[in-house]
C-alpha cells in the first residue's frame, strides 16, 4: 500500500477554483429527495467508457512512487490524485478472442462471453451497473441512466453486430440497454415528473394497456414473450413513477430554476455535447434521481474526427492504429488525454458539491476504462482502468496498484458491487474482490 | 459464469462422450474427426480466422452456426482444408468427416413447408412516423419531427426493422408517452384530423365510431372488449366534465400506447390439430406487405382485400405488391432498404475532415450525395430495371455543386437532375460519392474498407475477423515516405495470418483508388501516380472502377443472391437461416426468369412460404403458457 502523496490538497485547489463552486444552479437545487439508508448519503456508480484504447506509454506511470508525476494522458487528474486508483494489469479474459473492438466493448462491464451474431440473437452478460441498479435502483426515480454520444450503427462487421460496439450496459444477457444521446431529452427525463401535469385518466390507461399486453402474451410464441415482458416491465416503471410523483410533490420554485438549466434543443458540436451529457449526469447524481449510470464517449471503433485538438488531424480509430509512428502516437495520446480532461472536469464538478462530511465525489465511484489497451494491437490484456472517488469512504486512498499479469477485471467489478452495498460472492470470471474495502 | 460458454461446455462434453461410444457411426456427429484434424488451428489454442470449431460442436451451436459448418464441408470436400503445409487428411477420415457433416447438415435443412421463425416486431421509428402520417392524417414532415423524439432503434443484421433489434425499455416507453402528448397537440391543431378523431357525443354512433377507429389503429378488426374499455374511458372523461378535446386525448392515448398498436402482432388462420404451420390471415398479410414495401400501414385497397380474404391467394398478394411498388410510398425502399443495405444512409451523419476535404462542406455535398444514391435506387424500383443497374448505370443524379465535384459540365443550381454519363467510370454504386465517402477515413481513402464493402455488401462474403494480434502495420523503415501505403499494406500481407483475407479484400479497394476520400476523380501526378490495379488471388486483374464493374458483372449471380438475401432480411425482419438456402435458390431462379428485375425479387419473396406462413406454437408451450 502506498500512501497518497498529498492528502486533501484538492480542497485547497477547489476553493481556488471558485468558478466551479459559484455556479448558482448547484445551490438552487437542494436535493430533491433525502437519501440513503441510515441517513448516510448513498454511494453512486458512474462507468465512463472511452473507445479505441489508450497509448500505454502515456497512461502508465514509470514507477509506483507516489511522487512520480502522472504521465501525459493522466496528468489532468493530478488535482484528484488522492482519490485516483490506477489499476494495472487488469484484463477481460472472455474478450481475448472474437474480434478487435465490439466484443471487448460490450463485455467490459460484465466479463461475459459475447455471442457471434449479426444481431438476431445477441448475447453477452448482465453488467455490473445493472446488477447494482437492481439493488439500489428502487430507491430512486430512475434505477439507472444510460448516456452516450453516438447513435447505434447499422452494420454487421466481422460477423458481429455493431450493436455490441454501441452498448456497454446490459440489463440481462439478452438485453442491451439503449442510451440517450440528446442532452435536452436526457435532462427532461430526470425531471419528467416535475414537468408533466397529472392527468386523471392515466392510471386507467396504463391499466388497460397492461391488460392488453398480458392478453397478447398468452397468444404469441414462447420466444416473443420476452418482448411483451419488456413492455410490461416498462409500463410498470411508468406506473411507479406516476405514483411517486403523487407522493412527492415538487417545490414549484425548482421548476423555474430547472427551466433555466434545460440544455438547448438538438445536438451541439462534439466537445460541447460531451460536457452537456456529463452535466446531466452530475445533475442526476446531485438530485439523487439515480445512483447508477454509464456514459459512452463514443461507440467502439469510433472514427470521430478530433482535429479540433492541436496536432490532431483525423479520426480517433485510425490514430489508434498508430503503427508505432511517432506523429500518430502523439495524436493518439492527445485524443486520450482529451478524454481524461473531460473525466477530470466531471469529477471536479462532483467534488464541488458538498454531501455528508465530504463531497459528492467522495460518495461516488467513477470508473473510467476502455475495452482495449494499445489500440494498435487491439490488446485486451492490460486495460486502461482508472477509478475515482471514495465510494463513501470505502475505497482506499489514491494510489497506483500493479497487479499480477492478467488479473481479472471482474474482481474490480465485484469490489464496486461491495462498495455499493450489493452482496455478491462472485462476478463474471472473478470470485475474489480486487480491492480491500474499508467498513463504514 | 454468464453467457453461452457455460451452456456450451457440457454439450461439448456430451457430444464427445457419445461419439466415443458410437465411433464410426455418422449419427455420432463430426466430433472425433474435427478434434483430430481441425482443432489445432480452429480450437482454443489458435482460433484461425476467428473460428473455434470446438465451440460449435454442440447441437444448438451447430445449428446456429450451420453456415460455418457448411463452409467447412465445402473446403474439406474441395481439398482446401487442411491447408497446404498442414498434415493432409487421411482419405478414410476425410470421407467419415464429410459423411458426418452431411448427415447433420441434412437434418437441419428442414421441411420445405416450415416457414421458420417470425419474430414479433415493434414499429420501428420510420414505421411509427409513417403510421402517424397515414392513421392520423399528419403531414409527413410534421410526423417526422414528432417521431424523431424517439431514440433510433438498434439495428440488427444491418437493418433497423429487425425483430431482434426492436427492444422496448422504460426509456423508450417514456418517450412514447411524451411523444404521444405532442402528437395529440398536433392532431388538435389540424382541423381534419381533429374532426376524424373527436369522439361523437355519447350515444348510438359512438360505439361504431370507436370500433372503426380502433380497427384502423390496430390494423385488424377491434375486439369487443377493446372497444368497451375505450368507451368506459370516454365515460370517465364525461363524468368529470371533460370536453370533446379531452375525450380525443384520452381515447388516442389509449390507442397509441397499446401493445396492439406499437407491435405488429400477426394473427393467423385457425389452427387444426396436428398442424405445424398455418397461413397468416388477411390482416397480417396486409400489414406485412405494407410495412415491407412502404414502411407504412395498409391502405384502403389492402384492407379491403384483407377483409374479404382475397389476400390469402398468392396471385392477389403479388398483384397488390405490383400495385404498391408504383405508389409514391414505395420510395421508402430507396431510403430504408437501399440506404441501409448499401450504406449510403451513413453519409447523413458521417464526419469527414473539414480541413482535408473542404469542398465537402463548402459545396454542401452531403445531402446531394445522399440524394444521388437514393434516386439511383428509386430509379431501379420505378423503372423495374434488372438489379444489375446498381452495378453499372449509364446515368446518375447531380445538382450543380455535385456535378462540379464530379467534373460533369453543364449542370447548375441546387436541384437534382438526371444526367447521362460520358463514360462508365462513374455510374452505379461504385461511383456514388455517398458510398465512396462512407467507406473512407475522415482524411484519406481506405482500400481495405472499400474492398471489404464490395465483398460484404455486394457479394455477401463478409471477410472473417482479423486474428487477435492483427492490425499492426509495420513501421516504415528509414522515414515516412520511403514506402507507399500500398507497399506497407503488402508487407503486412506477407504475414500468412493476414494474407489469405487481405489478398481478397485489398485488390478490390485498390481498383477504386482513382476516387479520393470524398469521391472526387483523381489522376495522380508523375511523382505520385494513382495505382488502381488490383491483382486477385485467382490471377484476375481488376483495373480501375471500370475493371471492377466488369469483374462484378461476371459475378452477377453472387450479387443477385446477396440482393435477395438482404431483401429477405428487410422484408421478414430476420435474416435467412441456413434452412432457407434452398428456398433462396428457388426464389433466385424465379427472379432470373424475369431478368432479375426488381419486382421479380419482390414477387418471389411475397409468394414464398416464410412470407405467408408462420409456425404453430409447439404443443408443450400451450401448457406452459
Amino acid at each position: 500500500m502506498i500512501p497518497p502523496s498529498r492528502p486533501w490538497t484538492r480542497r485547497r485547489l477547489l476553493r481556488g477554483a471558485g468558478a466551479v463552486l459559484a455556479l448558482p444552479w448547484l445551490e438552487a437545487l437542494a436535493p430533491l429527495r433525502a437519501a440513503g439508508p441510515g441517513g448516510a448519503p448513498p454511494v453512486r456508480l458512474a462507468c465512463l467508457f472511452m473507445p479505441n484504447g489508450a497509448l500505454p506509454r502515456g497512461w502508465w506511470p514509470r514507477d509506483e512512487e507516489p511522487s512520480t508525476p502522472l504521465p501525459t494522458i493522466l496528468e489532468p487528474l493530478e488535482p484528484l490524485r488522492d482519490r485516483l486508483l490506477l489499476l494495472r494489469n487488469l484484463c477481460n479474459r472472455n474478450a481475448f478472442e472474437g474480434e478487435g473492438h465490439y466484443v471487448k466493448t460490450t463485455s467490459l462491464l460484465s466479463g461475459a462471453r459475447v455471442r457471434k451474431t449479426g444481431g438476431r440473437d445477441v448475447r453477452c452478460g448482465t453488467t455490473v451497473d445493472q446488477v447494482a441498479a437492481r439493488h439500489v435502483g428502487r430507491h430512486t426515480l430512475l434505477p439507472s441512466l444510460e448516456l452516450g454520444i453516438d447513435p447505434p450503427t447499422s452494420r454487421v462487421d466481422m460477423g458481429y453486430s455493431t450493436l455490441y460496439g454501441s452498448h456497454v450496459s446490459w440489463a440481462a444477457p439478452d438485453r442491451p440497454l439503449p442510451k440517450e444521446i440528446v442532452p435536452r431529452r436526457a435532462f427532461d427525463r430526470l425531471f419528467r415528473r416535475v414537468r408533466s401535469a397529472a392527468r386523471p385518466e392515466d392510471p386507467f390507461i396504463l391499466d388497460l394497456v397492461l391488460e392488453e399486453a398480458r392478453g397478447l402474451r398468452r397468444v404469441v410464441g414462447y420466444e416473443d414473450r420476452h418482448r411483451l415482458d419488456e413492455y410490461l416491465e416498462s409500463v410498470r416503471a411508468l406506473e411507479e413513477r406516476l405514483a411517486r410523483a403523487e407522493r412527492e410533490p415538487v417545490n414549484p420554485m425548482h421548476l423555474e430554476h430547472l427551466e433555466g438549466l434545460r440544455p438547448p434543443e438538438g445536438i451541439p458540436a462534439f466537445p460541447e455535447h460531451v460536457r452537456l451529457m456529463l452535466e446531466v449526469l452530475v445533475l442526476a447524481f446531485r438530485t439523487d434521481t439515480t445512483r447508477v449510470a454509464t456514459f459512452m464517449f463514443g461507440n467502439s471503433v469510433s472514427g470521430r474526427n478530433f482535429s479540433f485538438l492541436d496536432g490532431v488531424e483525423g479520426g480517433f480509430h485510425p490514430y489508434s492504429h498508430h503503427e508505432g509512428r511517432e506523429d500518430k502516437m502523439a495524436a493518439y495520446e492527445r485524443i486520450n488525454r482529451w478524454h481524461v480532461e473531460q473525466l477530470a472536469w466531471f469529477c471536479q464538478r462532483l467534488d464541488a458539491i458538498p454531501e455528508g462530511d465530504g463531497t459528492l465525489l467522495d460518495q461516488s465511484l467513477v470508473l473510467f476504462a476502455s475495452g482495449i489497451g494499445d489500440g494498435n494491437a487491439h490488446d485486451p490484456k492490460c486495460l486502461p482502468v482508472a477509478l475515482l472517488g471514495r465510494g463513501g469512504g470505502r475505497l482506499p486512498r489514491g494510489q497506483y496498484q500493479v497487479f499480477p499479469k492478467q488479473t481479472p477485471l471482474c474482481g474490480l467489478h465485484l469490489s464496486l458491487l461491495h462498495a455499493m452495498g450489493v452482496p455478491a460472492d462472485s462476478f463474471g470470471d472473478a470470485s475474489t474482490p480486487l480491492l480491500k474495502l474499508r467498513q463504514t | 459464469m454468464d453467457g453461452p460458454m457455460a451452456a456450451r461446455i457440457p454439450s461439448l462434453l456430451w457430444i464427445l462422450t457419445c461419439t466415443a461410444s458410437t465411433a464410426g457411426a455418422q449419427e455420432g456427429g463430426p466430433g472425433p474427426w474435427v478434434e483430430a484434424h481441425c482443432l489445432r488451428c480452429h480450437g482454443p489454442e489458435r482460433a484461425r480466422a476467428g473460428i473455434r470449431l470446438d465451440l460449435l460442436l454442440g447441437e444448438e451451436a451447430f445449428s446456429r452456426e450451420a453456415r460455418v459448418w457448411d463452409l467447412a464441408r465445402e473446403l474439406v470436400a474441395a481439398g482446401e482444408m487442411p491447408p497446404a503445409g498442414e498434415p493432409p487428411l487421411p482419405e478414410a477420415d476425410r470421407r467419415a468427416l464429410l459423411a458426418a457433416l452431411d448427415h447433420r447438415l441434412k437434418a437441419l435443412a428442414a421441411d420445405p413447408r416450415d416457414p421458420g421463425p417470425a419474430p414479433l416486431r415493434r414499429l420501428g421509428r420510420t414505421e411509427y412516423r409513417n403510421t402517424l402520417r397515414d392513421l392520423l392524417g399528419l403531414p409527413g414532415d410534421l410526423a417526422w419531427r414528432l417521431a424523431e423524439a424517439l431514440p433510433r432503434d438498434a439495428p440488427s443484421d444491418g437493418f433497423d426493422n429487425q425483430g431482434a433489434g426492436l427492444t422496448l425499455s422504460p426509456l423508450l416507453l417514456e418517450r412514447y408517452q411524451d411523444v404521444t402528448e405532442e402528437i395529440l397537440d398536433a392532431v388538435l391543431a389540424l382541423p381534419a384530423s381533429r374532426k376524424a378523431w373527436t369522439p361523437p357525443v355519447s350515444g348510438a354512433g359512438r360505439r361504431a365510431w370507436a370500433e372503426e377507429r380502433l380497427s384502423l389503429a390496430f390494423r385488424r378488426p377491434a375486439r369487443p372488449a377493446e372497444v368497451e374499455a375505450r368507451l368506459a374511458l370516454l365515460d370517465r372523461v364525461e363524468a368529470r366534465g371533460g370536453d370533446a378535446a379531452e375525450g380525443l386525448r384520452v381515447f388516442l392515448r389509449s390507442l397509441l400506447l397499446s401493445p396492439s398498436f406499437l407491435f405488429k402482432v400477426e394473427s393467423a388462420l385457425p389452427e387444426r390439430p396436428g398442424q405445424r404451420w398455418r397461413l397468416l390471415d388477411g390482416y397480417a398479410l396486409a400489414a406485412r406487405l405494407s410495412y415491407f414495401l412502404w414502411a407504412a400501414p395498409p391502405d384502403e385497397a389492402l384492407r379491403r382485400d384483407a377483409a374479404t380474404g382475397a389476400l390469402l391467394d398468392p396471385e392477389t398478394l403479388a398483384a397488390q405488391a405490383r400495385r404498391m411498388l408504383a405508389d409514391p410510398r414505395a420510395r421508402s425502399l430507396a431510403e430504408d432498404f437501399g440506404g441501409q443495405w448499401l450504406g449510403y444512409r451513413r453519409i447523413l451523419d458521417q464526419a469527414t475532415d473539414v480541413r482535408v476535404y473542404k469542398d465537402f462542406y463548402r459545396k454542401g455535398l452531403r445531402r446531394p450525395m445522399y440524394e444521388e444514391a437514393r434516386l439511383l435506387f428509386q430509379t431501379l424500383v420505378e423503372e423495374d430495371a434488372p438489379v444489375f443497374l446498381l452495378l453499372d448505370a449509364p446515368f446518375t443524379f447531380v445538382n450543380g455543386p455535385l456535378a462540379e465535384h464530379y467534373g460533369l459540365p453543364g449542370v447548375e443550381g441546387p436541384k437534382m437532375r438526371r444526367v447521362e454519363l460520358p463514360d462508365r467510370r462513374r455510374g452505379g454504386v461504385l461511383g456514388l460519392g455517398a458510398i465512396l465517402t462512407a467507406t473512407s477515413y475522415p482524411t484519406r481513402t481506405s482500400p481495405v474498407l472499400r474492398g471489404a464493402w464490395v465483398l460484404e455488401t455486394l457479394l455477401g462474403q463478409p471477410p472473417p475477423p482479423p486474428p487477435p494480434n492483427a492490425g499492426i502495420l509495420s513501421s516504415p523503415e528509414g522515414g515516412e515516405s520511403s514506402r507507399s501505403f500500398r507497399e506497407r499494406l503488402e508487407a503486412h500481407r506477407a504475414d500468412p495470418a493476414c494474407a489469405s483475407c487481405h489478398a481478397r479484400i485489398d485488390p478490390l479497394g485498390f481498383a477504386l483508388e482513382n476516387f479520393d476520400g470524398i469521391g472526387r476523380w483523381r489522376e495522380g501526378t508523375e511523382e505520385e501516380p494513382i495505382d488502381s490495379l488490383g491483382l486477385l488471388p485467382d490471377g484476375s486483374r481488376v483495373q480501375g472502377p471500370v475493371g471492377l464493374k466488369d469483374w462484378l458483372l461476371e459475378h452477377r449471380e453472387d450479387f443477385a443472391r446477396t440482393f435477395l438475401e438482404r431483401l429477405f432480411t428487410y422484408g421478414l425482419g430476420r435474416p435467412p437461416a441456413f434452412e432457407d438456402r434452398h428456398r433462396i435458390q428457388t426464389m433466385l431462379e424465379r427472379a432470373g426468369d424475369r431478368d432479375y428485375r426488381f419486382s421479380a425479387f419482390v414477387e418471389a419473396l411475397v409468394r414464398s412460404v416464410p412470407f405467408r406462413y408462420v409456425r404453430c406454437r409447439p404443443p408443450e408451450e400451450e401448457s406452459r403458457g
